[in-house]
């Protein structure tokens, strides 16, 4: 039993135990869940252990996993995926919430703002690859049209934004398509409580910079921490964008575990599955790093 | 502290005009009600007082200074809004020195001035909670405490206690007169509870289609109403015409002495409270008769409808014995009536 106060009055509220009805009516999701997630887990990691019967490899070895770590590419190729998923999603963050804010501010319809919104987020991560390859290539539309122009001599000249170093054609595509997703999620959270707070913040002498670092920040930081967080975990995962608009050396992680999976040479399986592991444990620990800096903060917000 | 004075003050959202040529002051110290039914504009005032509205005409000054020109920010005004509106993001200390750490204090002053506070407000030893961690009550009283401590010179209430429930209520608004009356800031709140405004207000300015009907101590107003509207915003039933002859006020149900009668002819307004409307069994002097049509009892009261000739009074009475049908006297005490004079032009078509 647990009990506390609500408006003054004394309230109780049981714990939820053992119900057998509560685990029936669970049983089917949970079964999907366990079946569909966990047991594809349990596979990938047996075959990234080197259990795969089909290509005469049987016995259990974590061999696949050191000769991965160990590879003198690896550092670089983990280098460059948190570049891709971290500068992509700071910068979605940023404009997200400038956005956010100028939308909130103007009181822009919300309809249409939401529906405007929206229409990138239809879109397919590949199709926006293929759009940036043929926009934003040495041969495509905007380079031709510079050449047009007289801006660039020759279409050649334009600067390399596809498949170069800093895989910027790569961080366009992915800001591109998550600053609706955050803008949407921060969005919500002004729309309902971010007006009424900043208010009240003037009302208590809080200047406009004031506002933003010590109410706006804080009523958004978990939407918007959320929303990175998935952004962030899609991104760093992600093949498809960086095969397409990627520098063929050094490849981020998921084109690497990709590629592997895809050889010829079944032996080569275990090691995309085991860089496939490597990227959700990656992943895994991102996630609970930003929790536990979150709680520090809050914490330290509170003077607690 | 400082007095807060509204000049022919116009407001308005588009082309809607909400409130027009409003001019009243609230002086240093003084508790003032703005009282009215829903969509009468005072929020929209507060609001205005606040910052947070520009007047589309008139003048705003605290200590005799204009501050139309000042966003929300710098004017030394702080409101409380109807609902507590705590970050929840903050702890109830934090949350109380917010403004205090916007103004740049040092941690050691911000500490000391929320701890006095704090213990003003009955909030000593709740400072480490979270918001939600506290009753509603609480979290008005902490709000409460967040514009105090700024110690504003105008404090802006926005019904603030209309969110509690009727108990709670009850002790809010003793605990915000507590602490108005030992603070003395000059205080401007809005409420649309007449019993609310009556009880914590030195004044109260009741407002009517977007226009200052009155404005008065709270006896002046509930006994003393400046018209019909008035009379009839604090719960007034019985309004009946009368023409004056010598003093007395005859009605179509008899007549009766009016110490306030104007001259000869006029053919005034009259109003009685329900309250002040006695019934006796034996007609005396001053008594009409009356039929009782219907009662209702109201727990400390019982409501009674009689037709006096072609009309109703409403009575509300003590005792509970009467019934459908009985036959009663009806006195109206003179000191209790109220006459409103003929408007001038009314009283010239009379005339004519």
């Amino acid at each position: 039993m647990v009990s506390g106060q609500i408006n003054g009055r004394d309230v109780r509220t049981r714990a939820v135990g053992w119900n057998p009805r509560l685990a029936v009516l669970l049983a089917p999701a949970l079964a999907v869940m366990l079946l569909l997630f966990g047991g594809g887990l349990a596979l990938g990691a047996l075959q990234a252990l080197g259990h795969l019967p089909g290509a005469g490899m049987a016995e259990l070895t974590a061999d696949h996993f050191t000769r991965v770590l160990l590879d003198p590419d690896f550092p670089t190729s983990l280098g460059l995926t948190f570049h891709i998923a971290l500068t992509s999603t700071v910068i979605a963050a940023i404009l997200s919430v400038a956005l956010a804010l100028a939308l909130t501010r103007w009181a822009v319809s919300s309809r249409l703002v939401h529906f405007v919104l929206q229409v990138p987020l239809t879109v397919p991560h590949l199709v926006v690859a293929v759009s940036m390859l043929f926009l934003l290539a040495p041969a495509g539309l905007i380079a031709r049209l510079a050449a047009g122009a007289g801006l660039i001599a020759s279409p050649g000249e334009f600067p390399l934004l596809v498949n170069d170093r800093w895989a910027f054609g790569i961080l366009l595509v992915y800001v591109w398509k998550e600053i609706p997703f955050i803008t949407l999620m921060v969005l919500s959270v002004l729309q309902n409580a971010g007006g009424e707070l900043l208010e009240v913040g003037r009302t208590l002498k809080a200047g406009a910079w004031q506002r933003f670092r010590f109410i706006l920040l804080p009523v958004i930081a978990p939407s918007l921490a959320a929303a990175c967080l998935i952004v962030f975990a899609f991104t760093f995962g992600a093949f498809e964008v960086p095969y397409l608009l990627g520098r063929t050396y050094p490849m981020s992680l998921p084109v690497w575990a990709y590629r592997s999976y895809m050889d010829v040479d079944l032996a080569a399986r275990p090691e995309g599955i085991a860089i496939g592991l490597i990227i959700a444990l990656v992943v895994m620990g991102t996630v609970a790093l930003s929790v536990w800096l979150n709680r520090l903060a809050r914490g330290r917000e509170t003077g607690r | 502290m400082g007095e807060l004075r509204l000049e022919s003050l116009a407001l308005g959202y588009g082309a809607q005009p909400v409130v027009q040529d409003l001019t009243f002051s609230v002086a240093d110290g003084e508790m003032m009600a703005l009282l009215g039914p829903s969509g009468a504009g005072k929020t929209t005032i507060l609001r205005a007082v606040a910052g947070f509205v520009r007047p589309r005409a008139g003048r705003i000054l605290i200590d005799g200074r204009p501050v139309d020109h000042l966003p929300p920010e710098r004017r030394a005004v702080v409101m409380v809004f109807q609902k507590a509106l705590l970050f929840p993001f903050l702890d109830v200390a934090a949350n109380i020195g917010f403004g205090l750490k916007m103004q740049g204090l040092d941690a050691g002053a911000i500490r000391r001035r929320v701890a006095a506070v704090m213990e003003l407000t009955g909030l000593a030893g709740l400072g480490r909670r979270k918001v939600h961690e506290i009753s509603g009550g609480q979290q008005q009283r902490a709000a409460l405490a967040r514009a105090l401590v700024l110690q504003p010179a105008v404090l802006l209430l926005d019904e603030p206690l209309s969110s509690l429930d009727a108990n709670l209520r009850q002790q809010m608004r003793e605990f915000v007169q507590q602490i108005q009356a030992e603070t003395r800031v000059t205080t401007l709140f809005v409420t649309h509870d007449q019993s609310e405004a009556l009880m914590m207000s030195h004044r109260v300015s009741l407002l009517l289609d977007g226009r200052l009907r009155q404005t008065g101590t709270p006896r002046q107003l509930f006994y003393r109403p400046a018209d019909p509207a008035v009379a009839r915003f604090f719960g007034g039933e019985n309004f009946f015409h009368g023409r004056i002859e010598n003093g007395r006020l005859v009605t179509a149900f008899g007549s009766f002495r009016a110490p306030e009668a104007p001259g000869n002819g006029h053919r005034p307004l009259a109003t009685i409270r329900p309250e002040d409307v006695r019934l006796d069994l034996e007609n005396g002097d001053g008594a009409v008769t009356g039929e009782v049509t219907r009662t209702r009892f109201e727990g400390l009261a019982t409501r009674v409808w009689l037709r006096c000739a072609d009309t109703t009074v409403v009575a509300l009475t003590p005792e509970s014995r009467w019934t459908v049908g009985q036959r009663l006297a009806v006195v109206f005490p003179p000191e209790r009536v109220r006459i409103f004079p003929e408007p001038p032009e009314k009283r010239r078509e009379s005339l004519v």
